[in-house]
């Protein structure tokens, strides 16, 4: 499967400039980048990172409930919102950890949590061995220079009434970079670095298209010499031909400045593109975690192969029977009890409805090395199976197959 | 932005012109007629046609209203907006003599306006839904639906007979002109009376104003950037929550000026507000006229006096 992205190579970036001294070339000095764990090029021809890699951040059982309030006064507490229920897994440095789902999985708020943009409920994030929640104000301060964030919309995540130099300057300006001359030769560097005029430093955000913003949104995430970015659908607000554009530089960012990213998207194909490793969300939980290419080619839970059948095959004469999920996603504020999928799942009908899919919450478990799924019967999972599953969809979920 | 100042000011003329209209038809449309106050038992019928004929009655309303419309313009002379059924004196001299007053009445609601619904507003959206959020728009809601003239008169009791902190009415007291801690003194129960319900209504939208600009993902990005609260509240939030309630001063400065019709009454403070009251109650028409043209003025300069706003504060316009 290959979805346009793939096949957009670097040299498609007519404004890339030459970068003149990779590295760190900052007001401070550089923290140690590290190795570069195995880098998957462009291309995607390279082997995935290395299982040992030095772990850079690292999620433990992280929970996050958006308590529902009501009742006369609007104190009592009616339930939550389960937005994210308890999510583990480490991210190696130098590596692009994919994060995908549906809408309303989790996924965002995850990333909101891990950067601490949001109070986590309970859990653990920590970065370079420090965990992050309960730091003080000014040790807070510190550890975010070390972590950043790029959103999904290019128009909310600039401010209107800063310019593009006082936006991608402010960060370095509280963080000790007083000097207002190299300041501005940061910035410009850094607009630079990210493909963009160094000349529209002052200018005003709503001057430039929306992918030009989302370089400004990554010059700005850049500005700290972070280690780790979390970028929250970066692509998806863009038009399809600027998405391979800001991806590609995000990729050469990454070799170039050893930077590790949590990428949340829910675009498959773009996942696909730019991860080393990707997890799978539903209801808040993550319930597969593999490699790329393992995931792509053998994914171990049922509801990762229905999202797999979903993503658009870009040859129109190659047709596939796609495996189309029932129902909305349960409530989150109420999830089903058991496995969380088993209310959609076509492998739990095909294995004759199981029971403990509805008794027993499965754990994310080994399933071969660098695999991870949440389900009770992942090595029932087979391509015939599969196969069946689709072919065997009841009539309104076939001629919804059908239609597209 | 001079050119756009112009511009506008010219676009206004021709508004103006149709508020003079329909203010002129008003007037016309409002039951008795200028003449009334001069019928008495004793007076003739051709004194009462000489009257009419004095007045310029008896001629078609289309003269009478280009005859008003011509000198009205005409500010330069002291006898453009005619002179006053009351005391004889010309009102354009009677209205800039009250001017003064009136300004300063709303200019320190205003200014009492922004300076204390601004944080109010901000500390309801920073706490929402927290106690301080719901007590400050419980309040805020009491505030806008309580009448000014109730407030006014309760404020007056309770400030200047209960207490006796206050005065109970005027702009000075005797021998004391030009003081200004006695203009200030004078000044807080009607400015109080102005100001409530003002402060209320620009808190709710400051609130949600706020409330909007704080989900923003600059502002999330802010935090990211480890900027400490005070900047990511005051430079992020804050300067864009501001944008829209703009609009709200443009607004504010007529609905100042129809409030300052019912306050001033109440406290017997002395400007355009108290002036125009009494001018309808004894149906001084030239005076009325006058009044509710500076009203349309004031509708109009405060529009313009926004959209200038707009364009120093928002660098997405640009005029």
């Amino acid at each position: 499967m290959t979805g346009p992205e793939a096949r957009v190579t670097s040299q498609d970036r007519p404004d890339a400039p030459p970068d003149p001294e990779s590295g760190s070339p900052l007001w401070k000095p550089a923290a140690d980048t590290g190795s570069h764990t195995g880098r998957r090029g462009a291309s995607g021809a390279e082997t995935a990172p290395d299982a040992q890699g030095e772990v850079l951040v690292k999620v433990t059982d992280l929970v996050k409930h958006f308590p529902i309030r009501g009742g006369l006064l609007g104190i009592s507490r009616l339930g939550a919102v389960r937005a994210v229920d308890g999510v583990s897994f480490d991210v190696r440095r130098g590596e692009t950890l994919g994060l995908g789902g549906e809408s309303g999985c989790g996924k965002t708020t995850l990333g909101k949590v891990i950067l601490r943009l949001l109070p986590p409920t309970s859990g653990d994030v920590s970065i370079k061995d420090r965990p992050i929640f309960g730091l003080s104000g000014s040790k807070m301060k510190a550890v975010r220079e070390d972590m950043q964030v790029v959103f999904q919309d290019p128009y909310a995540s600039l401010n209107p009434r800063m310019t593009v130099g006082e936006i991608v300057g402010e960060g370095p300006l509280v963080h000790g970079l007083k000097n207002r001359v190299k300041r501005e030769e940061l910035v410009r560097e850094l607009l630079g670095k990210v493909g963009l005029n160094q000349s529209h430093i002052h200018r005003y955000p709503h001057e430039f298209s929306g992918g030009q913003r989302q370089r400004i949104g990554i010059a700005r995430a850049l500005a700290l010499n972070p280690d780790f970015i979390v970028c929250d659908e970066p692509v998806s607000a863009l038009d399809v031909s600027i998405q391979s554009q800001v991806l590609n530089l995000l990729d050469d960012l990454q070799r170039e400045l050893g930077l590790t990213y949590l990428f949340i998207a829910h675009n498959l194909a773009v996942v696909e593109h730019i991860s080393d490793r990707v997890g799978v969300m539903y209801l808040g939980k993550i319930v597969e975690l593999a490699d790329v290419d393992t995931l792509y080619r053998d994914a171990r839970h049922p509801y990762t192969v229905a999202l797999l059948s979903a993503v658009p095959e870009p040859d129109p004469r190659r047709r596939r029977k796609r495996l189309v999920l029932r129902g909305d996603v349960p409530s989150p504020v109420n999830p089903p009890s058991g496995c969380r999928f088993h209310t959609r799942c076509w492998l739990r009908e095909q294995l004759g409805n199981p029971e403990n899919c509805v008794t027993d919450e499965p754990e994310l478990r080994t399933i071969s090395p660098g695999q991870q799924a949440a389900c009770h019967w992942s090595e029932k999972i087979t391509p015939e199976g599969v196969q069946s599953a689709a072919e065997h969809q009841p009539p309104v979920a076939l001629a919804e197959a059908a239609a597209d | 932005m001079f050119s756009y100042i112009v511009r506008r000011t010219l676009q206004a003329l021709p508004i103006l012109f149709g508020v003079a209209v329909i203010v002129f038809m008003i007037v016309q449309l409002a039951p008795g007629s200028p003449i009334d106050r001069f019928r008495t038992p004793r007076i003739s019928p051709a004194q009462l046609d000489a009257l009419i004929r004095l007045y310029g009655l008896d001629q078609p309303i289309l003269d009478q209203f280009v005859k008003w419309i011509t000198a009205f313009v005409q500010v330069w002379r002291v006898d453009a907006w005619g002179y006053s059924f009351l005391d004889g004196q010309p009102v354009l001299n009677k209205v800039l003599e009250r001017v003064p007053a009136t300004v300063r009445l709303m200019g320190a609601a205003l200014l009492t306006t922004i300076v204390l619904a601004v944080p109010i507003g901000v500390l309801a959206a920073v706490k929402q839904y927290s106690w301080t959020d719901k007590l400050i728009t419980t309040l805020a809601t009491i505030g806008y639906a309580i009448p000014s003239f109730i407030l006014g008169l309760y404020l007056l009791y309770f400030g200047g007979v209960v207490l006796k902190a206050f005065p109970l009415f005027g702009m000075q007291s005797f021998g004391k002109s030009g003081d200004v801690a006695d203009l200030i003194w004078h000044l807080v129960l009607p400015v109080a009376s102005l100001a409530i319900q003002q402060i209320a209504g620009w808190a709710r939208y400051m609130r949600s104003s706020m409330l909007e600009v704080l989900h923003q993902d600059y502002v999330r990005t802010a935090k990211a950037k480890g900027l400490p609260r005070s900047r990511v509240l005051g430079k992020h939030a804050l300067r864009n929550a501001m944008i829209p309630i703009i609009t709200l001063l443009g607004l504010s400065i007529p609905a100042l000026l129809a409030g300052a019709a019912i306050t001033e009454t109440i406290f017997s403070y002395p400007g355009l507000g108290a002036m125009f009251v009494q001018s309808v109650t004894v149906r001084d028409y030239p005076t009325v006229l006058a009044l509710t043209m500076v009203g349309g003025v004031t509708v109009v300069v405060g529009n313009l006096l926004a959209d200038v706003l707009y364009g120093v504060v928002d660098p997405r316009i640009k005029y």
